[in-house]
């Protein structure tokens, strides 16, 4: 017998207990890796609005709930295009409509048509929209496959209704793809936001220094924030802070849930089994032997809860992604990553949980131990 | 403190001592004006004791007279109040490691053998060599000859609660022997069995202190069981009290060699 035996010996002969202490962890490591997947998968949907078309940097206004919210005005466009090191400034109006029940969240993306090559647009079928054409669209290729549309259709979805496809164009990420393009002036006038657009899509000339001409567009324009990065989108879209921060409150609150149920359960184990300590004690096991017994069995229930956890987790995230009002926007990715996080979690509670047990089994006097009924 | 080997001291030798005129072995385990108290209680109360190398000497006294605390001092599960107890001279008190002489050189025999239930026969013996420089097989080899040393070979994968009485205590002597200790201390090892099986247990003792000098602290109330231990001596009320006069005609002996102990019988 090894003392990995032994631990694993004495896990299974205790086999309820067991498995209800490695179900508090997997469901802790559950909520801890959800939490995190749907986070960063709706953290990327709102960044995968910010980041479509061909830019260096997107300049929106500063601290919106939501960055579809984001007015900038033409003239800040202007002077935004006018800033020194400033190659182009394209203002791209964005707007989500619910386009039908498999397209809750349906992107309209206003651009003008002369921006079209700037904002990084290639048509793969049919041409350009006119400037200021009222019923013309264009399509992104993966929304033209879902909505089996072809150029020359007609729209027949109430929102879009009469809107003659007559181009197929495809962007460089998939939000772009399962989108609409429409002239920026119809955009701004179905939306009733003359004059004004969503973002601002700016690449800046090969020699300048990104970061010094963001620096100064947002020092020349106290209203507007220039991201490039995931991390900076809370800048623009305040919802991305807030969820960001709910993540890690509702972690925590998991955590220590987690923690607890344990701690108790290891608790209550140690409670029951101090007199088989004592006999180990006055059979000469050290206070590190015995930690090390008690920490063994704590990290085997925990890295068995992470394992269910994450499965779990990959179960309910694929059932989020089917409710209507995920269902476009949800897209949890599972990588090494996320088994990571879920086995990171699964042994920080283990050694939270068990370092108390610990203690009292460090400092068990086995006379004392042994005299228990 | 390493442990040491046995020694091979026949037990008449060891604990006849001065009296025949050969240099008595040296004490091994000596317990000196030793106070133990919980509470407001004392359990011991200035007891002093000495035992030999190879010496089989058993304590006895009626219940709550001390005699399980007494043998938990020897095995450091306790500690003194005040007094000393002393391992090859050294006090227990300063020794820095205590799991290591309660695995090396003293084995603990409980009364109610204290086996871990959900493993089997070998594993509880296996348990107690957990640690060692001993590798897995050689652990596994050992366990195996020890249980066949207390004739329970066949039930090596037997778990206590598929086994009498007897075989458990007997499983449990096969664990106290594991890391070949110098003194094995039993606490009231018959007492919770039937004539029978303590006979079958008191035999593995008589056993084991015939062929291999092992020395033994048992603590027992039971005459007939002390009778098997080289000398008696008597707990009450946590002294060392003058034991009562042998059944036999032979002259009590205890005199002569009873320096450590105020009073003593001598058997066997």
């Amino acid at each position: 017998m090894t003392f990995a035996g032994l631990i694993l010996r004495n896990l299974g002969t205790r086999r309820l207990r067991t498995a209800l202490t490695a179900v508090a962890v997997a469901i802790s490591v559950m909520a801890v890796v959800t939490l995190d997947v749907v986070t960063h998968s709706l953290q990327a949907s709102a960044a995968n609005v910010l980041l479509m078309g061909k830019a260096d940097f997107i300049v929106a206004q500063k601290s919106v709930a939501d960055v579809l919210t984001s007015v900038v005005t033409e003239d800040q466009v202007a002077r935004v295009e006018r800033t020194p090191g400033v190659r182009s400034a394209v203002g791209v109006l964005v707007g989500a409509i619910n386009l039908n029940a498999t397209n809750p969240f349906f992107l309209e993306i206003g651009v003008a048509p002369t921006d079209l090559r700037t904002f990084g647009v290639t048509i793969v079928a049919g041409h350009a929209y006119g400037a200021h054409a009222a019923h013309e669209i264009m399509l992104g290729w993966q929304a033209a496959q879902s909505l089996h549309l072809r150029v020359g259709d007609t729209m027949h979805e109430h929102t879009l209704e009469g809107f003659k496809v007559v181009g197929i164009y495809s962007l460089n990420q998939v939000f772009g793809n399962a989108a609409a393009m429409l002239p920026l002036t119809t955009l701004q006038a179905r939306t009733r936001k003359p004059g004004t657009v969503t973002l601002t899509a700016v690449r800046v000339d090969p020699r300048a220094n990104v970061d010094r001409v963001m620096a100064r567009i947002e020092h020349d324009n106290a209203s507007l924030a220039a991201v490039r990065l995931a991390s900076q989108f809370g800048r623009v879209d305040r919802n991305l802070a807030f969820l960001s921060a709910a993540e890690t409150g509702a972690q925590i609150i998991a955590l220590v849930i987690g923690v607890i149920i344990v701690m108790n359960t290891m608790l209550l184990s140690f409670v029951e089994r101090i007199r088989e300590f004592g006999v180990l004690r006055a059979i000469g096991w050290s206070r590190r032997r015995l930690v090390s017994l008690v920490m063994g069995e704590t990290l085997c229930l925990s890295v068995a809860g992470a394992a269910v956890g994450v499965a779990f987790s990959y179960a309910l995230t694929g059932a989020l992604e089917h409710l209507t009002t995920l269902r476009g926007i949800l897209s949890a990715q599972y990588d090494v990553g996320t088994v990571g996080l879920g086995l990171y979690t699964a042994v920080g509670i283990a050694l939270l949980a068990a370092l108390y047990p610990c203690i009292r089994a460090a400092s068990l006097r086995p006379g004392a131990a042994l005299r228990r009924e | 403190m390493p442990s040491t080997p046995r020694t091979s001291v026949p037990a008449a030798l060891a604990s006849s001592g001065a009296a025949d005129g050969r240099v008595p072995a040296p004490p091994i385990l000596e317990v000196v004006d030793v106070h133990l108290s919980y509470g407001t209680v004392a359990a011991l109360d200035g007891t002093t004791l000495s035992v030999r190398e190879g010496e089989w000497v058993g304590v006895s006294g009626p219940s709550g007279s001390g005699k399980s605390t007494l043998l938990g001092l020897l095995a450091a599960l306790e500690h003194p109040d005040r007094g000393e107890v002393r391992f090859r001279g050294a006090d227990l008190a300063r020794k820095r490691r205590l799991d290591r002489y309660r695995r090396l050189d003293v084995g603990l025999v409980f009364q109610l053998h204290n086996l871990i239930p959900h493993l089997d026969a070998r594993a509880n013996v296996e348990i107690a060599m957990l640690g060692t420089h001993l590798s897995r097989t050689a652990r596994h080899r050992r366990a195996g000859e020890l249980l066949d040393a207390v004739d329970l070979a066949s039930l090596a994968g037997r778990r206590p609660a598929e086994m009498s009485g007897g075989e458990r205590q007997r499983v449990a002597i096969a664990r106290a022997l594991a890391n070949r200790p110098a003194v094995l201390l039993a606490d009231e090892p018959t007492g919770s069995l039937d004539p029978a099986s303590a006979a079958n247990v008191v035999d593995v003792f008589t056993r084991l202190h015939r062929s291999e000098g092992t020395t033994i602290v048992m603590v027992t109330h039971d005459a007939a069981v002390a009778t098997a231990a080289d000398r008696v001596v008597v707990l009450e009320a946590g002294r060392i009290h003058p034991a009562p006069p042998p059944p036999a005609a032979t002259a009590p002996a205890s005199a002569a060699d009873a320096a450590p102990a105020p009073a003593e019988r001598r058997t066997g």
